[in-house]
């Protein structure tokens, strides 16, 4: 199957606007503008596209909610904050693809009579952003942006922002209020961004591999896309593979692509001597699955039905040497250090929960601290303002009910069985 | 409008209304933090939680507006398990110091946790701790005991109008602090203490003065500009102190807040000396401490004298802004009655042209409480305040004076050569007037707090307010020492008026507007005098 959104991965010359020209790019903004907008927005719809950002929204459907007729100017923000751990795909589209991704928010903005975007992208892809920028300054040059575009009459402005560095910027409303120069912090929702977002104006948010997946589906047409993978579940996704496998990377598969299939045939299995214990199949965010739950297709609804989820697409395999205890607590930790702090359960909880899993790896834990991670993990579950609280609440918690005898063991041996030292002191 | 269900009672509420509004207009309580009535929902304590059927997740009751036939629970399980959750994560690193906090005994924190906790704690870990810092000249910050609730963030945005307060730092390590530390600004400090539900944001002018259960509040109404804002007076109960002023809800007039003006503004009066005793010159003599009878007695042969001499055309009654209505009425109901002199004025007039407009609360810039009251009172002016006064003076025309709140002499330009001319000067003051020196006799005045009585503010609307504390010394109502003094001079009907409701009354009885009114009439509230077309016409 031949890879759509990373077909340049590794070949810097596609950064430049000419030879990616000379390759088809931006011939499918020349077929979205014969295009009325609506059709532009049906065809997305029926192509089964759902979003890469990692809740999986139909985008055709989100597009279709931003209101035809606003007073305020509408906005695009495509969302290139990349930060959840085991996740490094839209990198590579930034880097490798910068023009795909451009062509799916001029085609984007088309569709939704959107005339300013914004790239969201994550602060320490310096080196993305300046790539980004010089493609955006190439396509300015060739009237792919500005006035007039392609003399369709049709304006759309692109501005890259660098976040600051703060994970939760990646959650949508977050990324709209960092945008506006204010605190990263969630908004209470509804309102919706499509009705009430950037600057209070009708916004589309999507991820980078989302709007890179868009040319390729008006090229190819809607019937074309909608082929690939299993029902409800449509197209080609980047697995971003890490951990103990034999060749880590970024991998383009169809969607209900077997786990076992991606870490065998396209990672070279799990490394030499040693066998597959678990894997986080959607970012850390995602419920850890045991060995024997890995044969399982990837994709939206086969995960979330297995207890997990797709996610990023961020798969994080662990073999027989890891502990489980110290892989929850650095997990632990990076929720910790990274909730925004706006309400109440994930502040507090995390911080909590973060120091139980702290002294269960170094040796100082009790049985009872298993069923109290469980239950701070319950009192956030579901009561928090933005989907951070699920994000940790839910696979720590997983991590305690999945691997209950190797905690146990930690309590009873006084200490990390895999002789792993106390982890260092957090800041 | 839509109706719905809460914990199984019908009500109907305006479209529009959250559920947690319809909820307490009901009388149904849910606990919440960040809510503030008068602030944007931001939706972030997550203490509101509520069951709705149909919902799978609890909802805020905060953030969500009501709908038809809407069933809403506020009590099952799993409503309380997350309450009980909530509060125990808002203690884990609370520093739970209530016994030296100033805001134990008045603190949502603790009520909800009485209310709504589990009554105990899991966490063993070490707490974490921030200093203690200053937000400028009002406002303490206790870092330890803030619950993150945001409502001082959002008043200093969203009310006072300046960014000037926010959180820094992320997560658990996040950190209420002013930019680059400077000082608050703005006269709209004081409300942050009130805004804050738990003790993170105290007073320095209030803290560790008293603990709640040995204060009792008392309805007042702020005297220290024409909005008349409504307060709260916080009277020691053992000592009698009067302890801090608040701003109590009043829709109509000032809302939730009050300015630092009006806060602060006792200590002007308090901490100065007040008055404690009448003093009269007998025989010739210079001022003396005298029993008030003494002080009547010399006032009434002084008036005998002058007006035997020179007729009652002499005599000018100086009223006040500064004077509740009582007080100016009964100045011109005795001034008529003892001289059928119908001279008046009023000192104190002057604009100070200091107006404030934050985007929430606007302070006007006269800055005294009732001039539309004593001028309803019968206080109607003669020349031109104080200056026609002077001219009078120099003609020789005024020989006795009659001065209320005689300390708040704003207008006195130290013409004392000009006053000597007076043969007959009677002041009532709470701290002593520029002309005490000069005065025959000086009556000390109860201040707002120590009495009873009404003001009507720069809207016309008349408000009540009601003795809080004990009068300093000898001090005594002003309209109360009319009375007497009336009494003194032998006049009909001043022996039944014993209250500072019986000299309303007759006020009402005789004033445009104020008809039919009492002071139960007024209520809490206050309500707007009565201007008839005729009135408005002229
Ligand atoms: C804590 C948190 C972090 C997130 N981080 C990202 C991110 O880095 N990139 C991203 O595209 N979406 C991220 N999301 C999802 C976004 O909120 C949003 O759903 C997504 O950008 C929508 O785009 P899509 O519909 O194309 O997937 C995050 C969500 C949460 C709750
Ligand atoms: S859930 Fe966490 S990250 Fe989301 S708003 Fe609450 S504190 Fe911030
Ligand atoms: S200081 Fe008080 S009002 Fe401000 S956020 Fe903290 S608890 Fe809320
Ligand atoms: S009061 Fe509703 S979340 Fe705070």
């Amino acid at each position: 199957m031949e890879a759509t959104l990373i077909k340049h991965i590794g070949h810097t010359a596609f950064r430049d606007i000419d030879t990616f020209v000379q390759g088809g790019g931006y011939r499918a903004v020349e077929k979205a503008f014969g295009m009325r907008p609506e059709e532009v927005t049906e065809a997305v719809k029926s192509s089964g596209l759902r979003g890469r950002g990692g809740a999986g929204f139909s985008a055709g459907m989100k597009w279709s909610f931003v209101p035809k007729e606003s007073q305020l100017p509408k906005y695009l923000c495509c969302n290139a904050d990349e930060s959840e751990p085991g996740t490094f795909k839209d990198r590579q589209i930034v880097e490798y693809e910068p023009h795909l991704l451009v062509e799916g928010i001029i085609i984007c903005c088309y569709a939704v009579g959107i005339h300013s975007a914004y790239i969201y992208i994550r602060g320490e892809f310096a080196y993305g952003a300046e790539v980004l920028e010089n493609a955006i300054a190439q396509a300015y040059s060739r009237n792919y942006l500005g006035r007039d575009i392609l003399g369709k009459g049709f304006d759309l402005d692109v501005t890259v922002h660098r976040g600051a560095g703060a994970y939760i910027c990646g959650e949508e409303t977050a990324l709209l209020e960092s945008l506006e120069g204010k605190r990263g912090q969630p908004r209470l929702k509804p309102p919706f961004p499509a009705v009430v977002g950037l600057f209070n104006g009708p916004t589309v948010i999507n991820n980078v591999e989302t709007l890179a997946a868009i040319p390729s589906i008006i090229n190819n047409g809607a019937d074309w896309y909608a082929a690939i993978g299993p029902e409800r579940n449509r197209g080609t996704k980047l697995f971003s593979v890490s951990g103990h496998v034999v060749k880590p990377g970024v991998y383009e598969m169809p969607l209900g692509t077997n786990l076992l299939a991606l870490i065998n045939d396209c990672c070279g299995g799990i490394r030499p001597g040693r066998t597959l214990k678990a894997v986080i199949p959607g970012g850390a965010s995602a419920s850890v699955l045991r060995a024997e739950e890995c044969n399982i297709s990837l994709d939206f609804d086969s995960l979330a039905k297995a207890g997990s989820m797709l996610g990023s697409g961020g798969a994080i395999v662990m073999d027989d040497s890891t502990c489980m205890v110290k892989v929850a607590h650095t997990a632990s930790r990076f929720f910790y250090e990274e909730s925004c702090g706006k309400c109440t359960p994930c502040r507090e909880g995390i911080g909590w929960v973060e120091k139980l899993f702290r002294r269960l790896e170094s040796g100082g834990g009790r049985e009872t601290d298993l069923a109290l991670i469980s239950d701070i993990c319950d009192n956030v579950k579901g009561k928090t303002l933005c989907p951070f609280g699920e994000a940790f609440s839910a696979p720590l918690d997983t991590f305690v009910k999945k691997f209950r005898e190797e905690f146990l063991e930690h309590v009873r041996q006084k200490r990390c069985p895999f002789g792993n030292p106390p982890p260092d002191p957090v800041h | 409008m839509p109706t719905l269900t809460i914990d199984g009672k019908e009500i109907s509420v305006p479209k529009g209304t959250t559920v947690l509004e319809a909820a307490k207009t009901n009388g149904i309580h849910i606990p919440h933090y960040c809510y503030h009535p008068a602030l944007a929902v931001v939706g972030n304590c997550r203490m509101c939680l509520v069951k709705i059927e149909g919902m799978p997740k609890l909802q805020t009751s905060c953030s969500t507006a009501v709908a038809e036939n809407m069933k809403v629970f506020t009590k099952t399980d799993e409503v309380r398990k997350a309450q009980q959750g909530v509060m125990e994560l808002l203690l884990i690193n609370h520093p739970l110091d209530c016994p030296v906090c100033d805001q134990g005994g008045e603190c949502d924190l603790q009520d909800f946790s009485y209310g709504y906790g589990a009554g105990k704690s899991r966490y063993e870990f070490e707490k974490q701790t921030f200093v203690e810092r200053s937000l400028g000249p009002v406002i303490k910050l206790n870092m330890n005991r803030c619950i993150r609730c945001t409502r001082c963030v959002r008043f200093c945005q969203e009310v006072r109008g300046k960014a000037e307060l926010d959180f820094f730092y992320r997560g658990q390590h996040s950190e209420l602090a002013t930019y680059d530390n400077q000082e608050l600004t703005g006269a709209l400090q004081g409300n942050l203490v009130d805004v804050c539900p738990v003790g993170a944001l105290t007073s320095k002018d209030y803290r560790f003065k008293s603990r709640p259960w040995d204060n009792r509040d008392v309805k007042s109404v702020c005297p220290f500009c024409e909005k008349g804002c409504s307060t709260d007076i916080t009277v020691k109960w053992r000592t009698g102190q009067l302890l801090r002023t608040k701003p109590r809800y009043n829709p109509d007039v000032n809302g939730h807040w009050m300015c630092d003006h009006g806060r602060f503004g006792y200590h002007a009066i308090f901490d100065g000396q007040r008055v404690q005793k009448s003093e009269a010159t007998i025989g010739g003599a210079g001022l003396s401490v005298v029993p008030r009878e003494k002080a009547y007695a010399a006032v009434y042969e002084a008036s005998k004298r002058i007006r035997e001499r020179d007729g009652g055309s002499v005599f000018f009654g100086l009223g006040s802004p500064h004077a509740s209505n009582e007080d100016n009425f009964m100045l011109a109901k005795f001034m008529k009655d003892a001289f059928q002199c119908a001279h008046f004025g009023l000192n104190a007039t002057e604009d100070s042209g200091e107006a404030e407009d934050y985007p929430g609360f606007k302070i006007p810039s006269f800055k005294a409480p009732n001039l539309q009251g004593a001028r309803d009172a019968g206080i109607t002016e003669q020349g031109v305040g104080y200056a026609g006064l002077r001219t009078a003076i120099g003609k020789g025309e005024v020989k006795a004076l009659f001065v209320l709140a005689g300390n708040r002499f704003s207008d006195w330009r130290g013409d004392f050569e000009l006053m000597k001319r007076v043969d007959l000067l009677v002041i009532f003051e709470l701290l002593p007037s520029p002309l005490h020196p000069l005065a025959t006799a000086t009556i000390p005045a109860a201040a707002w707090t120590e009495t009873d009585g009404t003001m009507t503010n720069m809207q016309g609307r008349i408000q009540r307010f009601w003795r809080g504390v004990d009068p300093a010394g000898d001090a005594i109502p002003q309209w109360q020492a009319l009375v007497e003094l009336g009494q003194r001079f032998g006049l009909q009907g001043y022996q039944q008026l014993k209250r500072a409701e019986d000299a309303f009354k007759l006020l009402a009885a005789s004033t445009p507007g104020y008809a039919g009114l009492d002071y139960s009439k007024i209520g809490d509230r206050g309500v707007l005098r009565v201007v008839e077309e005729a009135a408005l016409a002229r």
